[in-house]
Order: structure tokens, then C-alpha cells, then sequence
């Protein structure tokens, strides 16, 4: 199958700030694929310290995956997303926003500033789960990603 | 309701389940107690508007020294020292201009950092150059945390919070109802603050003597 990073894990940065939604994410994937690595950052900030591998975050890996939340305190996930984007050594993450916003205004907004895709998180947990299901079978183990190429 | 059942399944069965039904529980709490804040914020904001009432000459002395009162617990726990300069009578509705105190010395008493809090309030007058009538500029000045200047415009935005759930409690509609309020009444607000140092908040109110 889909054979990426070391050691044939997945790494996959989760851009949060609900601990309660972090968690349901993690026993939902943990359920989907025990290969996936979640990492987490619960503000914007942290998110780009992680994906630019500054300060205490110099270690961490490059995601194979994002999953952006929008409404995040201090940076936002549209401007990290954003910011992302405009990176030429993050861009090529596929970046999925994953959030409780049904507001067309945000869908058209994130594709503008091109989101791989958007998706509304479900409020009822088994459609929650198998949503996450989807994500997996979807992204890790359909699609072709990008092998890791340190930026540049 | 929602709130009151996980609450009570926390006393009953804390501990006594194995730990991620803790966890779960734990929560379930926060969750609801955050909707509950939500709920009430979301009306308090919406309310600005429909139950706002007339502007008339208002004291605002009187109300800040009523934004305090309501503070008590708040202040008295802080240690937080609210000091005021002679504030003028303006054209204003009293409820929303306590309820505008209330959350700027709130924040100010919340947003502390290591340091007993510091308060002032002030006023100066603005003259415009037209026949209209004047205005105050009010400052509502703390020595707490300060607020980075990328985030001066964000914060009053609905739902903007600067930092993690875990550091402050908040729903992020706070500045938002001060906003809304201090344009109901014709006026601007700012923030400028030096992060480390503290922050000033200033809004601006129609005088109440009115140029013939």
C-alpha cells in the first residue's frame, strides 16, 4: 500500500483546539489505521512552528497529512492555511480542513486559497467515525502522496 | 439540563469507572458548561441591539462604580486595584455602558499576568471642529499581560480568542459586545497595549452638553 516516511508510519498534523475533538479524532483514527502518527497543535501558531520545524519543534516531522480546523485562537486556520500555501516547502501537504463550519462563505474561502478539500465535522460520533474512514481510505490508502522532500 | 446530568455522573461514578470514562466525562462537563457560556453570551450579544434603550445623559461615574460592584468576587480575589479619574455625563444607555465597564475591567482584572492588577479609568474630552457635539475618549488602562499588536483589530472579532482553552476560560465575545455596544452609542473603540507591559482600551462616547 501507501509506504511513506520512516518505518511505514503516516504522520498526520492535526490542527485543533477542542482536547475533546482531539480526542475523538485520535480513537478514530486509531480505529482506521494503527500506522497513522497524530500530531497535534492547538493554535495556529504551533501549527506553523511545527510544520517549519523551528525552536523546540526542530525535530518534528513533516506531515503527510494536515488536518486544519478553522476557528482556532490566536491564528486562525484560514491564515495558516494560507501561509501554507504560500510556502514552497509546505504546499504540497495535502491540507484538509476539517470543521464545524457549514458556511459556504468558508468552503469557497479555503478552496480559494486551495484547500485539497473541505470537510464538515459531523456532530453524531458513528458518522464522525466513519468520516475519519473515509479520510484514510481516501488519502492514505488511495491517493499517491507526495514522498518527503525536505524543503528546499 | 445537559450540563446538570454530566455533572451529576461525574459525582456518582468518578472513579469508579476506568479512567477514559473519566476522561469522557470530563469532557462532557467542560462541553456543556461551554455551551451554556456560548448560550448566554450569544444573547447578551444579540440583546445589544434589541433591548438597547434610549441614549440619554448618563453618569458615567455611577456606572462604572456599578461595573465594579458587579465585579466583586472577581476583584476582591485578584487583590485588583480600579482607580478613576472624574468621569463625565454622557449621552449613553446605562445598562450597556455598566455592561461596557464591566467587560473591560473584567478583561483587565482576567488577562493579569504575575502582578497585582493595576486599573484606571479616564476621560478626555475631544472637540470636533463642526457645531456638532463633543466627545469623550475613555481609557481603560491595566498592567497585565498586553496584547501583541498582529492581534489589535482581530480581538474584536467574534469568537477571537488569543489564547488556549486550558489557559483562559472564554468564549471570545466579550470585545465583540463591547464593540457592538460602544457603536450602538456613535462611537469608536481601539486597543494599543505593549505585551509584558499591559494594554489600553479606548472607546469614545457622545458628550451629554449639547452646542446650541
Amino acid at each position: 500500500m501507501t509506504h511513506i516516511g520512516s518505518h511505514g508510519t503516516i504522520e498526520v498534523l492535526l490542527v485543533e483546539d477542542s482536547p475533546g475533538d482531539v480526542r475523538l479524532t485520535r480513537e478514530a483514527f486509531r480505529d482506521a489505521n494503527t500506522s497513522i502518527n497524530l500530531h497535534v497543535a492547538s493554535d495556529g501558531v504551533d501549527a506553523m512552528t511545527f510544520l517549519r520545524q523551528e525552536g523546540d519543534q526542530a525535530s518534528s516531522p513533516r506531515p503527510d497529512l494536515i488536518l486544519l480546523d478553522l476557528n482556532l485562537p490566536r491564528m486562525d486556520g484560514r491564515e495558516v492555511l494560507a501561509q501554507i500555501k504560500a510556502d514552497a516547502g509546505l504546499r504540497t501537504i495535502p491540507t484538509i480542513i476539517l470543521t464545524t463550519s457549514q458556511l459556504n462563505d468558508d468552503v469557497v474561502r479555503s478552496y480559494e486559497l486551495q484547500a485539497n478539500s473541505y470537510l464538515s465535522k459531523p456532530v453524531q460520533l458513528d458518522k464522525f467515525d466513519s468520516l475519519v474512514r473515509s479520510i484514510n481510505d481516501f488519502w492514505v490508502t488511495n491517493a499517491k502522496l507526495p514522498h518527503n522532500r525536505h524543503a528546499g | 439540563m445537559v450540563s446538570s446530568y454530566t455533572q451529576l455522573l461525574a459525582r456518582r461514578y468518578a472513579g469508579q469507572l476506568d479512567s477514559d470514562a473519566d476522561e469522557f466525562i470530563a469532557f462532557a462537563v467542560d462541553g456543556a458548561t461551554r455551551m451554556q457560556r456560548l448560550i448566554q453570551d450569544l444573547l447578551a450579544y444579540s440583546r445589544v441591539g434589541t433591548t438597547g434603550g434610549e441614549l440619554i445623559e448618563t453618569s458615567s461615574d455611577a456606572a462604572l462604580r456599578q461595573a465594579v460592584r458587579n465585579l466583586g468576587a472577581a476583584i476582591e480575589e485578584s487583590g485588583a486595584i480600579v482607580r478613576h479619574a472624574p468621569l463625565p455625563i454622557v449621552m449613553a444607555d446605562e445598562t450597556q455602558l455598566v455592561q461596557l465597564f464591566q467587560n473591560l475591567v473584567g478583561n483587565a482584572v482576567k488577562y493579569r499576568g504575575t502582578r497585582v492588577p493595576q486599573i484606571e479609568v479616564s476621560a478626555t474630552q475631544l472637540r470636533t471642529d463642526g457645531p456638532t457635539d463633543e466627545s469623550w475618549s475613555f481609557a481603560v488602562k491595566d498592567n497585565g499581560l498586553g496584547i501583541d499588536a498582529d492581534y489589535f483589530e482581530r480581538i474584536f472579532g467574534m469568537f477571537q480568542r488569543l489564547h488556549k482553552r486550558d489557559e483562559f476560560a472564554g468564549t471570545g465575545i466579550g470585545l465583540a459586545i463591547a464593540k457592538k455596544i460602544v457603536e450602538r452609542h456613535g462611537g469608536t473603540i481601539s486597543v494599543d497595549s505593549t505585551p509584558g507591559t499591559g494594554s489600553t482600551f479606548s472607546f469614545t462616547l457622545r458628550s451629554a452638553s449639547e452646542l446650541a
